[in-house]
């Protein structure tokens, strides 16, 4: 099983909302479909379920082109939608249904899923009286309840407390554990960092950044370092001719050309027994990147 | 077929279920219920009070409660002995006789308190003449029936005195026992039925047409609408959900028409005529019944899959009303044209409405009731129905489609045509 997004255009009038995008999703696993709002997103996710025409390009699922609705595919809408009066039970039900489940099977896997996401309570409960976060746990259920193997989730852990995002993560791990292919679209870098292996990353629908994550990250080096510790090592920073890129409440940030400089800032640190809590080199986070590709068009 | 399928038993079962579907029906079955027995309660009791014949109402019962005092001031002389006969005429009113010099109160009492009534029988150059009191018109016993009575009294007298047997007086002042029949299709029994009729079916596409909307807008709304069309195509919701509103159209209508019927039964008497003209139900065959039904059917299709479009152009429920306003005009032209020219059901008018499929769902059946249709005018109305459907559907689904993802402002259809063209050039 495989996605393959290949130089596909979409245009809304006179806008170019998606621009010659390609990507490919072959391995089981997450993959982060990235941008600003409006970058395309949306749209790009929208032609692949096919419920817009793509105006140029092709799309290929498992080998053969995209065409109709095809019922392996699973989708959590960014804008969430419940049938406000309709029971919980029945809703999901319907959209099991609609999916190509039998009844039965249905019914027994709505169980499960709500036990899984400990909703079991609201079962028979219409779903406007149901608080945001477990309207999200309901909208999740649908997306998954016929069990596809490529599943769309846009901003799945919006709204989310801790507690329910860690095991809305939980259910992602295990959706990956049984070789589903997810195409995940977040603002949130941290979330996407944690599971994308591959990332495409959309301004105003060009592609701006793409392939696997951990490689792009190499790519960027280890030049970022993170000192927190008791005192004001910005003038010390400044000697060694490092600009302060970011200081926060517990400690600074630097751009270091190479790691050699970070370690002449350290033998300061500790020639003048300032207590050091953190000495970190890295490379920059997706979250940076994200920030300096955003930026760096304009 | 089993999306289809799917949508269709969601959109009756849940619909079905709905408070406001409860109560709608229960309503309209107690206003066609109470429609029925209250004119028909009104129209017995009319009945007894103007039991008359010159044998004697006898059969009449004395135990209600008299409605007040009916005087008579006989100059005539003729009524003398004729009290006890007139109380049975009128068992509900106390008969009393008046003396001429009391006449100016009991007027004065009539026209203050309303509770009695006064006959004066005068001569005129040897011409009986009644003048009757009653404070309001309609009120007190019917002025045909006390005229009758008095006649019937005085012409016995008459008879009597020129030595006629008794039977022939009795078989002269005897009713005559008349049948009326309408030997044509009832112009005005007709008319009643297709003035039913056709609010019938108007209320039923309106409602049902109105309900389609509405529940395309709710899931466009609520954005349950984003996991529909991803998980079947969208054609296959638009019509599982018409096809589904359209069943419980149906249901609604045989539950309210089968009460309806039984309730007639039950309370009309076998041989209920207005004014001598029996309610038509002659139009009723089985073939217009069938073809109501066609229509109903079809009127409906065409009327939910515009609205279907409608209630996808919104984007907030507030909007559905003023997105609706142009299907709700077309909708209310088309029963009016209708119903204007079902009054003269043969004429070119009423035959250009059969044949304009925006009409003729509400023409056809309605001249149905009332004259009859020719069966090449059945036949291409239905062709011209069948064609504007498969038109507007086709158009509809497509429109439909491209509507239910555009939020943001009301689409209008205009819009919707400019930017469903350009979808398919760029395609």
């Amino acid at each position: 099983m495989s996605l393959i997004v290949e130089n596909v255009s979409k245009k809304f009038g006179e806008k170019q909302v998606v621009d010659n995008i390609s990507f490919e999703a072959r391995e089981p696993g997450v993959f982060g479909l990235l941008g600003t709002n409006g970058a395309g997103k949306t749209t790009t996710i929208r032609m692949i379920l096919n419920i817009v025409k793509k105006d140029s390009g092709t799309i290929k699922w498992d080998n053969k082109p995209v065409t109709g609705q095809i019922k392996s595919f699973g989708y959590l809408p960014e804008e969430r939608g419940l049938y406000p009066k309709v029971k919980v039970s029945e809703q999901l039900l319907y959209f099991a249904k609609l999916r190509g489940v039998s009844s039965q099977k249905a019914k027994k896997d709505i169980e499960n899923w709500l036990e899984r996401l400990e909703a079991t309570q609201y079962i028979n409960m219409p779903a406007e009286k149901l608080s945001k976060g477990n309207q999200q746990k309901i909208q999740f259920i649908a997306s998954i309840i016929h069990d596809p193997e490529l599943i769309f989730m846009d901003e799945p852990f919006s709204g989310l407390d801790p507690v329910n995002t860690d095991l809305f993560k939980g259910v992602i791990y295990e959706l990956i554990k049984r070789n589903k292919i997810i195409i995940m679209s977040s603002h949130q870098m941290a979330t996407v960092e944690e599971f994308c292996k591959d990332i495409v990353l959309l301004k105003n629908g060009v592609t701006v950044l793409k392939g696997n994550l951990k490689e792009i990250k190499r790519g960027y080096g280890r030049n970022n370092l993170i000192i927190n510790c008791d005192g004001n090592i910005a003038e010390l920073a400044a000697e060694e001719d490092m600009a302060t890129y970011n200081q926060s409440a517990t400690g600074f940030e630097f751009k270091i050309k190479s790691e050699e400089q970070a370690y002449k800032l350290l033998e300061k640190i500790l020639s003048r027994r300032l207590s050091l809590d953190k000495f970190e080199i890295r490379e920059p986070s997706l979250h940076e990147i994200f920030i300096e590709k955003m930026g760096e068009a304009k | 077929m089993r999306d289809f399928l799917e949508v269709f038993k969601h959109t009756f079962s849940e619909n079905l279920r709905k408070k406001s579907f409860i109560i709608s029906t229960v309503v309209i079955l107690i206003i066609i219920v109470g429609a029925m027995v209250v004119p028909a309660i009104i129209t017995s009791s009319r009945n007894n009070d103007a039991a008359v014949s010159t044998s004697g109402g006898g059969s009449q019962t004395q135990t209600k409660k008299t409605k007040g005092v009916l005087y008579i001031l006989d100059k005539s002389s003729q009524y003398s002995d004729k009290l006890e006969v007139l109380q049975k005429q009128f068992p509900l009113y106390q008969v009393k006789p008046l003396e001429e010099g009391s006449a100016e109160n009991v007027k004065e009492a009539i026209r203050k308190e309303g509770k009695d009534y006064l006959v004066v029988v005068r001569e005129d150059n040897n011409i009986l003449k009644l003048d009757y009191f009653t404070q309001q018109y309609m009120e007190g016993p019917n002025p045909d029936t006390i005229n009758k009575v008095f006649k019937n009294i005085y012409a016995e007298n008459l008879l009597k005195t020129a030595n006629v047997p008794g039977d022939t007086i009795e078989k002269a002042l005897g009713e005559l026992d008349m049948n009326v029949n309408a030997l044509g299709k009832s112009k005005l029994g007709g008319y009643i039925s297709s003035i039913v009729i056709v609010l019938i079916l108007f209320f039923a596409v309106y409602f049902y047409g109105y309900g389609v909307s509405m529940s395309v807008a709710s899931e466009k709304t609520s954005r349950v609408m984003e996991i529909l069309v991803t998980s079947v195509k969208p054609s296959r919701i638009i019509l599982g959900k018409t096809a589904g509103m359209g069943l419980l159209g149906l249901l609604q209508l045989a539950i309210l028409i089968t009460v309806g019927a039984v309730t007639y039964k039950l309370v009309f008497p076998d041989k209920f005529t207005i004014e001598g003209m029996p309610i038509e139900f002659s139009g009723f065959t089985p073939m217009a019944v069938v073809l109501i039904i066609i229509y109903f059917i079809l009127g409906y299709t065409l009327y939910a899959l515009m609205n279907a479009v409608v209630g996808a152009t919104v984007s907030k429920a507030e909007d559905v009303q003023s997105a609706m306003m142009p299907m709700s005009f077309l909708a209310i032209i088309a029963f009016y044209f209708s119903y204007g020219t079902f009054a003269i059901p043969d004429s070119t008018l009423a035959r250009v409405a059969s044949l304009i499929p925006f009409c003729s769902p509400f023409s056809v059946p309605s001249r149905l009731m009332s004259t009859d249709v020719p069966t090449w005018e059945i036949g291409l109305s239905l062709l011209i129905l069948i064609g504007t459907i498969l038109l507007i559907g086709t158009l509809s689904i497509k429109l439909y489609s491209f509507a239910v993802l555009h939020y943001g402002d009301r689409l209008k259809i205009s819009k919707l045509f400019e930017m469903s063209k350009a979808e398919k050039t760029g395609a």
